[in-house]
């Protein structure tokens, strides 16, 4: 007697429908539809309109990074912006002790790197993967590209971009008041 | 679990390189065996890297990007049409190549005896009695690339003696005159022209030569030559598919690194090359429009602004081919009618040395510097010697690509070192 006949007919198919369906998901791309979906979750694209996000999503390239693995390291020229599609990355600097100083854990609608848009300065953290993660990674030239035939988009994306980094030096900014305040 | 991590690392080396090895030695078959279709691939794919900016202006048009690229390619089509047709048109057959020769000889002779102030007794001017003999010598070996040989000037005597039925061309009297300076008897010079003539019609009855079929040939062009303008099409409708192709399999450490070299490279490329053609555009330009202006056939002047336009991509050298075809032709130029009154034909050989060195002076104050700027610079022995290698090695598509070549190896191994070193690799 085989084994098989221990599942009833609806049970084999679903278990055929999870594995095969596993098999395609795996398979598959992230689909320029999908991705689509996905940026438009992310605060920076949040004001494009779908058209234009299906150019970004032709020029993004997804990277898939294993537990522990640099994305980038400190002192490293910039060239791309990195967006969590799944997994988180730790923002850190290191020491010259061999330890780090954690600045920030990232997942899932994060976005690190961001100040490679503007120039090829020198990155001022590193960024290693905590777990198993994939990134999206948007080059700065691709970016100058869109500008040429759509301005409006990279208009738009650079507002969303001076809009954050605002929002951050004011941050640190409040930040640093405080702990002037704490000393004095 | 170290040991399984270093396992499973020997065995991705093992699997890396086995692959790279059986691709590598794919990819190598398939190119051996598509080598007829390679140079209109390269050709179409070099094209459409010329004119992707082009391409990428025309934003907000309502044209579809495919009929975009189709205008694109027609106009492109076109004018290499037109070029290659006035080139091939301007190059003398058989029985030119003959009259060129003799109105050569003719006129080196001439010019010769006149700037010498010769005489019927063989007295010169101060020039003549001073270096005489070094120039009779230089003169002689002149001549001696012009000089008919037997066979030739039976072949002349065929297409351009008078008979009959013929008049006779005019360059059958330099032709005599030629034959008399050079003690030749022209009488049995004649006679053997006249049996060879008849020989060659007895052959022609004997045995009647089969054209090639047109249709056979036609479809064997068009089966290698139907992939450049593929080529051209979807290079030039690349979203950058091809690229995120590659990066896919380079490793993360390198990614960045290698995106940034790629572009840095296009950047540095794109640059040299488009600047180059522009260059060379608007070098030929200079020299159509002074060639005309010193009373050259505008065909003729555009054949050598042609060539001296695109060998200008060759620093010096192109510079050099220019002028010297303008001074040859010079020399055998008749009936020259030019627009400046000054220009006649025994100065029209000074005139051309100063339509080249306006056009270097302009190419050299104006152009290089508005359209190529200093983006790859090399220095001149590396350009004398590469053009000279590259011909040794290569002939004449060495010399025309050795400083192409010279330039994409500097551009890669400079931007490359300077990842490497910026990303800490090495």
């Amino acid at each position: 007697m085989s084994s098989d006949n221990n599942f009833t007919n609806g049970e084999k198919k679903t278990a055929g429908r999870i594995f095969w369906g596993h098999i395609r998901r795996s398979n598959r791309e992230f689909h320029d539809e999908d991705k689509v979906k996905f940026l438009k979750k992310i605060p920076f694209f949040e004001s494009l309109k779908k058209n234009q996000l299906e150019l970004v999503a032709q020029v993004v390239y997804e990277r898939v990074y294993s537990e522990d693995e640099f994305i980038f390291e400190i002192g490293q020229p910039g060239a791309a912006l990195f967006i969590i599609q799944h997994g988180e990355v730790n923002v850190e600097i290191p020491n010259p002790d061999d330890t780090v100083t954690p600045l920030a854990v990232l997942g899932k609608h994060s976005f690190f790197g961001e100040l490679a848009l503007l120039d090829e300065s020198p990155r001022s953290a590193s960024a290693r993967a905590v777990v198993n993660t994939r990134l999206l990674a948007l080059f700065r030239k691709d970016l100058d590209q869109l500008a040429e035939t759509n301005p409006d988009i990279t208009s738009r994306i650079y507002k969303s971009l001076a809009t954050i980094v605002g929002n951050r030096l004011k941050a640190t900014n409040e930040l640093i008041e405080k702990k002037l305040k704490a000393v004095a | 679990m170290k040991e399984i991590s270093q396992s499973r690392k020997t065995r991705r080396i093992v699997v890396y390189s086995a692959a790279t090895v059986f691709f590598t030695a794919i990819f190598f078959g398939i190119i051996y065996g598509l080598r007829p279709m390679l140079l209109p691939f390269i050709l179409g794919a070099f094209l459409a890297y010329l004119f992707k900016p082009l391409a990428r202006s025309f934003r907000g048009s309502s044209l579809s990007k495919y009929i975009r690229a189709g205008v694109l390619l027609y106009f492109i089509g076109l004018m290499l049409y037109w070029s290659f047709s006035l080139v091939k048109s301007s190059l003398p057959d058989e029985s030119e190549k003959l009259q060129l020769k003799v109105r050569l000889q003719y006129r080196l002779n001439e010019r010769y005896q006149s700037w010498m102030g010769l005489d019927n007794n063989g007295k010169g001017n101060i020039i003549y009695q001073h270096l005489g003999a070094e120039l009779d010598q230089l003169k002689q070996k002149a001549l001696t690339y012009t000089k008919l040989t037997d066979e030739e000037r039976k072949d002349f005597l065929l297409y351009n003696a008078p008979s009959d039925e013929f008049p006779g061309t005019r360059y059958y009297d330099y032709f005599l005159i030629n034959n008399k300076l050079q003690n030749i008897d022209g009488l049995k010079l004649k006679a053997a022209a006249k049996e060879k003539a008849a020989a060659a019609k007895t052959d022609a009855m004997v045995t009647a030569t089969p054209e090639p079929s047109t249709l056979a040939s036609l479809l064997t062009i068009f089966s290698h030559w139907i992939i450049m303008p593929l080529a051209f099409i979807f290079i030039l409708l690349d979203k950058g598919q091809i690229i995120h192709f590659f990066l896919k399999l380079i490793p993360n450490r390198y990614f960045e690194l290698t995106y940034t070299v790629l572009e840095k490279v296009d950047e540095a490329l794109g640059k040299y090359i488009r600047g180059t053609m522009i260059e060379c555009f608007l070098v030929g330009l200079s020299l159509v429009i002074g060639f005309y202006l010193c009373g050259f056939e505008l065909k003729i002047a555009a054949l050598i602004g042609i060539i001296g336009g695109l060998t200008n991509a060759i620093p010096f050298v192109g510079t050099f081919i220019a002028c010297l075809i303008g001074v040859i032709y010079s020399l055998i130029a008749e009936n020259v009618h030019s627009i400046l009154p000054f220009i006649n034909e025994n100065n029209l050989m000074l005139a051309v040395v100063g339509v080249v060195m306006v056009a270097h002076l302009l190419d050299n104050a104006i152009f290089q510097p508005l359209v190529v700027g200093s983006a790859v610079n090399i220095h001149p022995l590396v350009v004398i010697l590469g053009v000279f290698g590259g011909s040794l090695m290569f002939g004449f598509a060495g010399l025309i690509f050795a400083i192409p070549t010279i330039v994409v190896l500097k551009v890669v191994t400079e931007t490359f070192f300077s990842g490497l070193k910026d990303y800490r690799i090495i």
